[in-house]
């Protein structure tokens, strides 16, 4: 490991990431109230500007969110460093990610040229600046480790999605011409998010988090040294060649499924836990998928067959890449909170005493009712996407689902607050 | 092992976050300036550098694979008997990864 010119940083205050975690949830919340009042026309088709607002809300609003702070936390946590000046950089991304998702949101519910450059702006400065900013800490050679690998072309796949966006953005409101390309240029911008920033980031992820968290074996080499490069190769032949590249993506991902099932398997300690649970469920998702996918039309019946495209997309969302995200946040906010405390008991030791256990933030049964509420808001959401009419239902159990999770965030915020306040009290006696 | 330092072994390599830290701060809470924890992990505990630095400790790392490296954890004022030690037992400075105050 190279560490020269390098010099280790902290964890980043708590208060930055935990202000994407708690934003995320909003976004999900304004969805389900986007569902409610859109109803059944909603689920006509992908183009839908209602359906295009939903899937950036959740993508942007998100996905993108929690992911972009929880790396703020990975990166020092993993490779030893963190970003220069976070505060700035975090307080400028995350109000330009909020302003800008908003935007882009209305703007494709109620077009206006106002919108759309407000939107363009806003997002290609707080993606570009965040893009920068851990692309600063990414370039040196912090460790050849195979997530801080991954964690490069998950960023670079981020910045491609930014720029097919704001290419799709600039030619709506004719800024620039894209002759008879936009239809194949919007499937890649929701592949290289989806299976690039999404999908890749999770994977990296996963590669230190769950042996780390769970005290598993480490990934088989062969999977976490070439996966995440294939991944990302794919996809870039995916612009040239999408009908014969798509399938084998499909298809590495249920590779990928397979050996996260076969490392959880082998985890030390198999007390349960939802976080764990969550996993599963996005590998077996996976699994399903590749099922899913490569069955014929003709054994599908017509209502699921006419919108396989937007079932797969949807599932892929909801139970791969929103289950491991919410799975994760279950184990994080609690861990946050009790090392970021544990930490300011250095000084004085005797202060760890005031710490309550890591269960107080987050309460183990609390996270089984979300998982619970997640299958069935996931249920919910493929039922409607075959008989609309249940839009209601979906947007109910979503505001329920994530009013639910911004609550279990806040809960354990307050906590924090209220023992680091006793801490501080107890180091100052 | 050095005369004038005695070495608290601890594994935390089969434990999950936040056990690590919880254990070693409870050592080092106990650590005098005649001893050193020598601890056993899977991953560099890198946010826990710095902090050790400003509450008066140094640290030594020793990465032998990406999931198995040694630290040491001692009081600043042993730098010096830490380094003799170093240097008499010939541990490797491959891999190593060193701070102090």
């Amino acid at each position: 490991m190279n560490i020269n010119g390098l010099s280790f940083n902290a964890l980043p205050p708590i208060d930055l990431p935990f202000r994407f975690f708690l934003t995320a949830p909003i976004f999900i919340i304004l969805c389900a109230f986007l569902i409610l009042f859109s109803g059944e026309a909603l689920w006509l088709s992908r183009w839908q500007p209602s359906m295009l607002a939903l899937t950036h809300g959740f993508t942007l609003g998100f996905l993108t969110m929690v992911m972009m702070g929880a790396l703020l936390q990975l990166l020092p946590v993993i490779g030893g460093v963190g970003i220069v000046k976070p505060r700035l950089v975090v307080y400028f991304c995350h109000s330009t990610l909020v302003i800008g998702t908003l935007c882009l949101m209305a703007n494709f519910i109620w077009p206006s040229t106002l919108l759309a450059i407000s939107s363009l702006i806003f997002l290609v400065c707080s993606i570009g600046v965040y893009f920068f900013a851990l692309a600063w800490v990414l370039v040196k050679k912090l460790s050849q480790g195979d997530s801080i690998i991954g964690f490069r072309l998950a960023m670079s796949a981020l910045f491609i999605v930014l720029l097919l966006g704001a290419g799709l953005l600039s030619q709506s409101i004719g800024f620039i011409s894209i002759n008879g390309m936009g239809k194949m240029l919007t499937n890649n911008h929701a592949l290289f998010g989806l299976a690039g920033w999404g999908s890749l980031l999770i994977i990296s992820v996963s590669f230190q988090v769950i042996p780390m968290f769970h005290v598993a074996p480490s990934f088989p080499k062969l999977i976490s040294r070439y996966l995440p490069s294939s991944l990302f190769i794919l996809l870039i032949i995916a612009f040239f060649q999408p009908v014969f590249v798509v399938p084998i993506i499909v298809l590495i991902h249920g590779v990928f499924a397979l050996s996260l099932l076969l490392v959880i398997s082998k985890r030390k300690r198999k007390i349960p836990d939802s976080t764990i649970r969550f996993w599963q469920l996005a590998a077996l998702t996976l699994i399903g998928l590749n099922i899913f996918y490569f069955t014929p039309n003709k054994y599908l019946s017509p209502l699921v067959s006419q919108q396989k495209t937007l079932l797969i997309t949807a599932i892929y969302l909801y139970f791969y890449l929103i289950a491991v995200i919410q799975g994760m946040l279950l184990k994080i906010l609690p861990f946050l909170s009790y090392t970021h405390l544990q930490q300011k008991c250095l000084i004085n030791f005797s202060a760890m005493q005031v710490i309550p256990h890591m269960h107080n933030f987050l309460n183990k049964k609390h996270g089984q009712w979300l998982f619970y509420l997640h299958i069935m808001t996931g249920m919910v959401l493929f039922y409607t996407l075959v008989i609309p009419s249940a839009y209601w239902l979906l947007s109910l159990l979503l505001l329920i689902e994530f009013s639910w999770l911004l609550y279990l965030m806040i809960k354990a915020m307050r906590l924090y607050f209220l023992t680091l306040t006793k801490i501080n009290s107890f180091v100052n006696e | 092992m050095y005369a004038n330092l005695t070495f608290i072994k601890v594994d935390v390599s089969a434990l999950a976050p936040p056990e690590p830290m919880t254990v070693i701060l409870t050592h080092l809470a106990r650590l005098t300036a005649q001893e050193c924890l020598l601890i056993k992990h899977r991953r560099q505990p890198f946010p826990l550098y710095e902090k050790l630095n400003n509450a008066g400790f140094s640290y030594h790392c020793v990465v032998h694979a990406q999931d198995d490296i040694t630290l040491y954890v001692f009081h600043q004022k042993a730098q010096t008997v830490f380094n003799e030690w170093l240097v008499t037992n010939g541990v490797t400075t491959s891999g190593l990864v060193k701070g102090k105050s």
